[in-house]
């Protein structure tokens, strides 16, 4: 059907297993490793990888320290399995460069969404080659080759951090709700006091003023964001 | 208000040990002095110095001379006028009538039953008695008739006695103000460590199971013994009640990878069954539904766990008290109206803008609990008021159900306790909901309290204290 290579980094080996029947009827090829270390090697192998899950909880390596190593070099997309009620965790993963999250154990309608949301989102991409790249100010964006550039410095955005940034500028200088950025973006509803959408905005921000000193993105409280035109 | 009650003696053991403290030492010294007064005149007899006896005769001699003159009223008279002139007291006795000559002096007249005792042939002697020193007797002689004659000098250093003597009235106050000082000192150090016992037993009662006894533990008499064990007391229900929250915490983490597991099974036979058309699978639904709500179950259990065991992190904002209500509402607005129940919402007015600094998610979720759990046990109506009062801001949730028993009111914000023994499973919660925010509202430093309302039903106040954000700052 959709003919997607993921790559499921988690210790349970039955889980694991579970998983791989679960997803290849839904027809993804999962590829497994079942500690950190192997993970990475894994994740920046020459094979290419649609979509990552990642859990937290792993021997060798942890789930963050792979996703940092991970984001030093690549950007595919990564989703993080939390453990449940370990909210800090959520927020340090979407911080490091996670794509999106969801807390073990969980609904498994709710995973195959996330999954597709995410692996669709990139599927697009390329198609949207016939998009025009976007300019304004010093910050240049191409759909085609998935590129950013800020006064010329090509910046490392993850798959989400890209999109964000696309939408708000597609959008600039008006309100874009939150709750627009997470349907459009990460293909679910806003939840209520959900704060990934911040996460990533803010990760966006952080990379954004690493070359320029304009503020970019403003935040309109409890309303959302909004991507400033530069006035001069 | 507090220093009335310290010193009420009917509920304050201090005031009640120094009163008798004190009233013993008072009956003790009382006693006393009043036994040494029966037994013992005061006075004190010594031999007579040389130059003493040398001043004696001299004074004598010169006092007779005065007399010969024989100008003099009366010898009384002329015995105070002589006083005044020279550095002693003269003091005339009269051998024959056993009389003072010179009576109705207030400083000698208590002496006067030892002067008297004296004949004419007495050896000089000193005699020391109420702040004064008596040499005598020598003999005077006036028209025939011999007196005897008492040189008096006050004795140097008798200002406490002087003081004893003259101002009794200030010399009790002195008394009883060092007696109380002392008295103080030393009940205070018999009761501060009761009160250091009383004071962590109480830490403890109110639920700080770190409570222990300081310093009081470290005396080596009994009230250390108690403090010790007090403090090997606490760290043993400390222990074991740390250790039941860990368990059922860890049981539910634990519990999270078999779960996990089965519900992706569930999802993989739920497929197989789309795929040979199989048509019922009403059973696997089902069982996905128990799934689910044991997973609900275990993020709750998770969530009080950790909100017990102190590691939730705050992440506390500034949010308008309209942003954090205004979703609650309409949901539960929405709910209560599936059910065929209505919700009410009055908000002071002024509050709109009102700013809390909260952790949303944890806030929301737990007024969210309260609101819901209104809507359940109500019979039509659920009343939310909001206001702002002086120690913060107060949320009212008003049902009208049939309420609690008194005695049970204190309890509904235990773990899994429920109104009903009757599991009632379509609540859909685990007894869970009030638990964890009461909690929750404890980490905002706020108060969750229960009671019944006096037209029937239950009535849950919320009180958020509004300074929070200046204390964070």
């Amino acid at each position: 059907m959709t003919d997607k290579h993921l790559l499921l980094i988690d210790d349970d080996i039955e889980y694991t297993q579970l998983l791989s029947e679960y997803l290849s009827v839904q027809g993804y090829t999962l590829d497994i490793a079942n500690d950190g270390e192997l993970g990475l090697n894994m994740a920046t192998s020459a094979t290419h990888y649609d979509l990552i899950l990642l859990d937290v909880m792993l021997p060798k390596l942890d789930g963050f320290e792979v996703l940092k190593r991970l984001r030093t070099s690549h950007l595919t997309p990564v989703l993080m399995l939390t453990a449940k009620g370990d909210d800090y965790d959520k927020i340090l993963g979407l911080e490091i460069g996670a794509d999106d999250y969801l807390a073990k154990p969980f609904n498994h309608r709710e995973l195959s969404a996330r999954i597709k949301a995410l692996v669709r989102r990139m599927a697009m991409l390329p198609t949207n080659s016939t998009q025009q790249n976007l300019k304004l100010g010093d910050v240049e964006l191409s759909p085609s080759t998935q590129q950013v550039t800020c006064a010329d410095h090509p910046l490392e955005l993850t798959g989400t951090e890209f999109s964000v940034l696309q939408l708000l500028m597609i959008n600039h200088g008006k309100l874009v709700t939150k709750n627009d950025i997470s349907e459009k973006v990460l293909g679910r509803k806003l939840a209520a006091f959900d704060r990934s959408i911040d996460m990533h905005v803010s990760n966006l921000r952080k990379k954004l003023s690493t070359y320029s000193q304009e503020e970019k993105i403003k935040t309109l409280r409890g309303a959302g964001y909004q991507y400033l035109v530069a006035t001069c | 208000m507090l220093v009335l009650k310290r010193i009420n003696p009917a509920q304050s053991l201090f005031l009640r040990v120094f009163l008798w403290f004190i009233l013993a030492i008072f009956l003790v010294s009382a006693a006393s002095i009043f036994m040494v007064r029966a037994l013992d005149s005061g006075a004190k007899y010594r031999p007579v110095k040389p130059e003493q006896k040398r001043e004696l005769n001299q004074l004598t001699r010169k006092f007779q001379t005065q007399i010969n003159k024989g100008r003099h009223e009366s010898l009384s008279r002329l015995a105070q006028q002589f006083s005044k002139r020279s550095r002693a007291r003269i003091v005339l006795v009269d051998p024959v009538e056993n009389t003072l000559v010179s009576a109705g002096n207030r400083r000698i007249t208590p002496i006067e039953p030892l002067l008297v005792e004296f004949a004419i042939d007495s050896p000089v002697i000193a005699l020391y008695a109420r702040g004064m020193r008596f040499v005598g007797p020598s003999t005077v002689m006036e028209n025939g008739k011999t007196y005897l004659l008492f040189e008096s000098h006050p004795v140097p250093g008798g200002f406490q006695r002087l003081i004893r003597e003259e101002y009794p009235g200030l010399f009790i106050a002195l008394f009883i103000l060092v007696s109380a000082g002392v008295c103080y000192l030393l009940v205070r150090s018999l009761l501060k460590p009761i009160t250091q016992l009383q004071k962590a037993s109480k830490a403890m009662a109110s639920g700080d199971l770190t409570a222990r006894v300081g310093s009081a533990s470290e005396r080596s008499d009994q009230i250390g013994q108690l403090g010790r064990d007090f403090n090997l007391m606490a760290e043993k229900v400390e222990l074991l009640v740390n250790g039941q929250k860990r368990l059922l915490g860890d049981i539910s983490h634990e519990l999270r990878s078999p779960l996990a597991r089965l519900q992706l099974s569930i999802g993989i036979a739920l497929q197989h069954a789309q795929n040979s058309d199989e048509q019922d699978t009403s059973a696997l639904v089902r069982i996905e539904k128990e799934a689910n709500q044991i997973e609900a179950m275990i993020a709750q259990v998770l969530m009080l766990s950790r909100l017990d065991s102190g590691q939730a992190v705050l992440s506390r904002q500034l949010i308008t008290l309209d942003e954090v209500l205004q979703p609650i509402i309409e949901d539960a607005k929405f709910e209560a109206e599936q059910k065929s129940k209505s919700l009410i919402y009055n908000k002071q007015n002024g509050l709109t803008d009102l700013r809390l600094y909260v952790d949303p998610q944890l806030f929301s979720s737990a007024l969210e609990n309260i609101i819901r759990n209104a809507i359940h046990y109500c019979q039509g109506q659920v009343l939310v008021e909001v206001t702002q009062e002086e120690n913060g801001l107060v949320f009212k949730i008003k049902d009208d159900g049939s309420g609690m028993e008194e005695t049970q009111l204190a309890r509904i914000f235990e773990p899994f306790y429920r109104a009903s023994n009757a599991r009632d499973r379509n609540s859909g919660g685990v007894g869970l909901g009030l638990a964890i925010a009461s909690r929750a509202i404890a980490q905002h430093q706020g108060k969750l309290s229960a009671k019944n309302r006096k037209v029937g039903g239950l009535e849950v106040n919320l009180t958020l204290p509004l300074n929070l954000e200046e204390d964070m700052a």
